[in-house]
């Protein structure tokens, strides 16, 4: 039965060779990988690459329009727009990668618990996940964010939670199948721990839907956090991130349009490439999942 | 030749499919004929080419996808590849009757039967309302179907896949079509459901005057039920004759290893016994496009052999025969 | 069938004890005291005290929740700590303006959104077909308060032919109240001017608020589409002479229906929650716009109350459309009767 999991194993090291250039040869795909790395070079060279500190205040050079100093003008307190919006990239990208990633995991584990164990571990914890996914999601968050109080952390944490049972279903749906396959149904019957089932056969064998789940859901935990932001309930003033900044820069927006109107670009552009690239991975691992 | 109309004629149809990498070969100069009434089988392994020539018989494939490259296909006369869309509709259901391999799924699953009858009742036969439903059950009594006032109401799920093949052919026959082409309709079926849809097939042919196209990769099916035989092999017709011709006397290689791998008793026989795949449609070699599997093959079958005339509308494409003739000859 | 409606409504029953016990034990755990709040920064530790009284806060919390409990029971969401009303007469107040908005929404996306996504599937890799897919995809990537700010920008502060805020202008007399929309009110007591203006005021959020949706929509229908259209029930329709038109709707919108549906009613929750933004964005005086002034002032009854209706709107809404889904779909119709 190892002999499967390890065939399993070594078919996905082969084909992540050719991954790349599989996922290249969708044109639109590339592209999309192409800015999406370029936004992740951007954020993690921030410094390098801003010409101003997001926070630099310069009151007299408050609310200028667009120039060969500043590209995307300046905000209301004269921050440069564009540095602000690259360091904005950092939380952006940021925040959601640890936010999608701790809601994959703690999703996958809480699905393959009840999905493995059944019984009461089922009840509970597939019952809290139908709770949750009976609220809308952008309202739940923010009901969460407001009781845990405007904060950065509060947000994601709030977003977090709204994501886990997304993860938690998947997990237990495909646990379920898998807890039919033949070598699981055998190792149990020969005693093997059931935590060495679950990390050997349960866990890798779901990871693949997992997987094309998080690259789905980037984009959309994004603008979850930029909503937050622009509604007062993400990062705080002076954070450079992009929601609260058009939470302020929507004041200037008949004056000042480019603001407002680049701030909200950087968004639609950054969630824009991280929903074709979730496309473009979910049609390679999964291919009749969409058309 | 004759004068009459046929009730199917295939013309050297060329056919390729468009994918990302070019064009792919199916059918390559392909041609079939029918005579008014006639019960014609059309016998391949699965990815001869079979199931795309009966459905673009009735331009069922995807029209950008599947490009002809040359030839015909005319149906009473009426050539379908200058037809327009309309046209096209207009001729299936009325002139052209299908049937598939796949009863369980050949029915939508979210209306009554009598209503997917109805749609087309009411399109072939126009008229009102009134009525329809008196049709649609007769149409379901003339496939035998048994209680059909209460069948008329049931939906698909409700059915099993005989029953289902039968309302497909209830559904085919509404528009009184003088062909009717029935893609492998018996092989999801067990073999006696088999036997009463061959047998229901062979009526109605016989009591509408109705031509049939029978496509079956069960030769032992073909010869049961058809007059006359088409052996198609990686999209080219290698051989043709009677029945009685082919599983007598096949010409061909590859029909005398199908006719070979018959069962004495009525069994169902499947093709694998040949050893060996058919080619890869891409990069067919030059020459018979057999030879890379026959075992008979000798120095002229690097060149494409044309189709030999044996006697009596007996013709199979492979140079034993010139071989035969020439010692004929001699 | 009636299963179906009993896990429903017991979910609701759940997911409301979740959220009063949630949303309540937060109100006082995290650091933000409303009686801190309704007393201002400077007022002494006494006041505070005195309001917390009156608020009933310094009762044990089993004791609060019992009470709150109660008056959930009876249709008592609690009183509102910034505007002093019962919670339940502020959002009914903001009800009808919330309605209007994600009523006319939900029919612009469904509307625009169903023929869009037929034809792009229909006429696959046709101009359609790619006006399809990137509607849905910007649809899809837009943060919804942005797209909003931008239809304000160029169709009120460029061109200047719409108005940005409100659901009137401030001339004009709201209409006598029937439905409390003003769009059916407008006609009914023949306040014409009104209407016309209402309907202005209506556009830019309405359109705003309508895009995820339709994204939505066509992104899900478009697919659905593809795959029932390659069905061989389809193919059966076609060889049977069926007209093109017959076939793509009875044979396949009809087919393709039911899995959207599903998606429609969960992307419902997206509508309810794009509201809340979109009322923000155009000075919208809905439940939304309630919802986030509370925030602001930590007006926890009023944020539980908001979230409360909001949640059992949304599950009601999952369970019509459950209903209808059984509606459509004979095999589950036919099993549960017999």
């Amino acid at each position: 039965m190892s002999m499967t999991a390890l065939a399993a194993g070594r078919g996905i090291r082969r084909r992540s060779g050719t991954v790349l250039r599989r996922l290249t040869a969708n044109k639109v795909t590339a592209c999309a990988l192409v800015v999406v790395v370029a936004l992740v070079i951007m954020a993690v060279l921030a410094p390098l690459i801003a010409p101003y500190s997001p926070t630099a205040v310069q009151l007299a050079q408050r609310l200028e329009g667009l120039s060969s100093a500043h590209p995307l003008g300046t905000d209301e307190v004269g921050r440069d727009i564009l540095s602000r919006l690259v360091y904005g990239a950092r939380i952006s990208i940021g925040v959601s990668v640890l936010v999608v990633a701790a809601a994959a995991v703690i999703g996958m584990l809480l699905g393959a618990l009840a999905g493995y164990f059944r019984g009461w571990t089922d009840h509970v914890i597939m019952r809290a996940v139908d709770v949750v996914l009976s609220f809308p999601s952008l309202i739940l968050a923010i009901a969460l964010a407001a009781a845990l109080g405007p904060s950065l952390v509060n947000a994601a944490l709030a977003i977090a939670i709204v994501k886990v049972p997304v993860y938690a279903r998947l997990a237990y749906g495909e646990t379920l199948r898998v807890r039919q396959q033949l070598y699981v149904r055998a190792a149990r019957t020969y005693g093997i721990r059931s935590s060495w089932i679950i990390r050997r056969h349960v866990l890798p064998n779901i990871r693949s839907s997992i997987i094309v789940q998080t690259t789905l859901d980037l984009g959309d935990v994004i603008l979850l956090i930029a909503t937050l932001g622009f509604l007062g309930l993400g990062a705080q003033p002076p954070s450079p991130e992009w929601g609260s900044m058009i939470s302020t820069g929507w004041h200037y927006l008949i004056d000042q349009w480019w603001y407002p109107t680049f701030t909200g670009l950087a968004i639609f552009v950054t969630v824009m490439s991280f929903n074709l690239l979730g496309d473009g991975i979910s049609d390679l691992l999964e291919p009749t999942s969409r058309d | 030749m004759t004068q009459h109309t046929l009730a199917l004629d295939v013309k050297d149809l060329s056919l390729s499919f468009q994918s990302r990498t070019g064009r792919v070969p199916v059918l390559r100069n392909a041609s079939i004929d029918i005579e008014p009434g006639e019960i014609v089988g059309l016998v391949g392994e699965s990815g001869s080419g079979k199931s795309v020539m009966s459905l673009q018989v009735a331009r069922l494939l995807p029209e950008d996808s599947a490009v002809v490259e040359s030839g015909d296909v005319t149906v009473n006369g009426v050539s379908t590849r200058s037809a327009t869309p309309r046209q096209m509709t207009k001729l299936r259901g009325s002139q052209i009757g299908f049937i598939f391999q796949e009863p369980m799924t050949a029915l939508s699953p979210t209306m009554t039967v009598g209503k997917q009858l109805a749609l087309a009742i009411r399109r072939h036969r126009g008229g009102s309302r009134r009525g329809v439903r008196e049709q649609a059950i007769a149409a379901l009594d003339e496939v035998r179907i048994k209680n059909p006032d209460i069948v008329v109401d049931q939906y698909p799920f409700e059915l099993s896949g005989g029953m289902r093949q039968r309302v497909v052919i209830a559904l085919a026959m509404v528009g009184n079509p003088s062909l009717l082409i029935a893609d492998e309709p018996t092989t999801a079926l067990d073999v006696t459901v088999q036997d009463e849809i061959l047998k229901l097939i062979r009526q109605l042919a016989q009591d509408h005057g109705m031509s049939v196209l029978f496509v079956s990769h069960d030769l032992a099916v073909v010869s049961n039920l058809c007059q006359r035989v088409f052996v198609l092999y990686a999209g080219e017709v290698i051989e043709r004759g009677t029945t009685r011709q082919i599983i007598d006397a096949p010409a061909h290689p590859y029909t005398r290893a199908l006719v070979a791998a018959l069962p004495r008793l009525d069994a169902a026989a499947d093709l694998s016994p040949i050893p060996g795949e058919p080619p890869d449609p891409r990069n067919v070699t030059e020459g018979c496009i057999f030879a890379p599997r026959c075992p008979q093959r000798f120095d002229p079958c690097d060149v494409k052999p044309p189709t030999m005339d044996l006697r009596g509308g007996h013709h199979a494409a492979c140079w034993l025969h010139a071989r035969e003739e020439a010692h004929d000859a001699r | 069938m009636l299963k179906v409606v009993w896990q429903r409504l017991l979910m609701l029953v759940l997911v409301l004890a979740c959220v009063s016990i949630a949303t309540f034990l937060m109100a006082r755990v995290v650091p933000g005291d409303p009686a801190q709040v309704i007393a201002g920064p400077h007022a002494s530790h006494a006041t505070v005290e005195a309001i917390r009284h009156q608020l009933g806060m310094d009762r044990p919390i089993l004791v609060q929740y019992a009470d709150y409990m109660n008056g959930l029971l009876h249709g008592d969401l609690g009183t509102s700590i910034t505007t002093r009303h019962p919670v339940s007469d502020d959002l009914l107040a903001y009800f009808p303006a919330t309605l209007e908005l994600v009523f006319y929404a939900f029919v612009v996306a469904l509307v625009v959104g169903i023929p869009l996504a037929i034809l792009a599937a229909v006429k696959r890799n046709s101009i359609f077909d790619y006006a399809a897919r990137i509607v849905s995809l910007a649809g899809l990537s837009m943060p919804t308060f942005w797209f909003g700010l931008v239809l304000i920008l160029v169709l009120y502060g460029k061109l200047g032919v719409l108005p940005s805020s409100g659901r009137l202008s401030s001339s004009l007399p709201p209409p006598p109240h029937i439905t409390g929309l003003y769009t059916v009110d407008g006609p009914l007591t023949g306040y014409w001017a009104t209407f016309v203006d209402s309907v202005k005021h209506l556009i830019l959020p309405v359109v705003a608020l309508a895009y995820v949706q339709l994204a939505i929509v066509v992104r899900q229908l478009r697919a659905s589409m593809i795959s029932v259209l390659a069905t061989d029930y389809v193919r059966t329709a076609r060889a049977a002479g069926l007209s093109e038109w017959t076939v793509i709707t009875r044979f396949g919108l009809r087919n393709a229906l039911v899995p959207v549906l599903t998606i429609v009613g969960i992307s419902f929750g997206a509508l309810l929650g794009g509201a809340v933004v979109t009322e923000t964005v155009f000075g919208w005086p809905g439940m939304g716009n309630y919802v986030v002034q509370s925030i602001e002032s930590l007006d926890f009854p009023a944020i539980m109350g908001f979230t409360i209706v909001i949640a059992t709107a949304y599950v009601l809404i999952n369970l019509v459309v459950d209903l209808i889904n059984i509606a459509l779909n004979p095999e589950i119709r036919r099993g549960g009767g017999s």
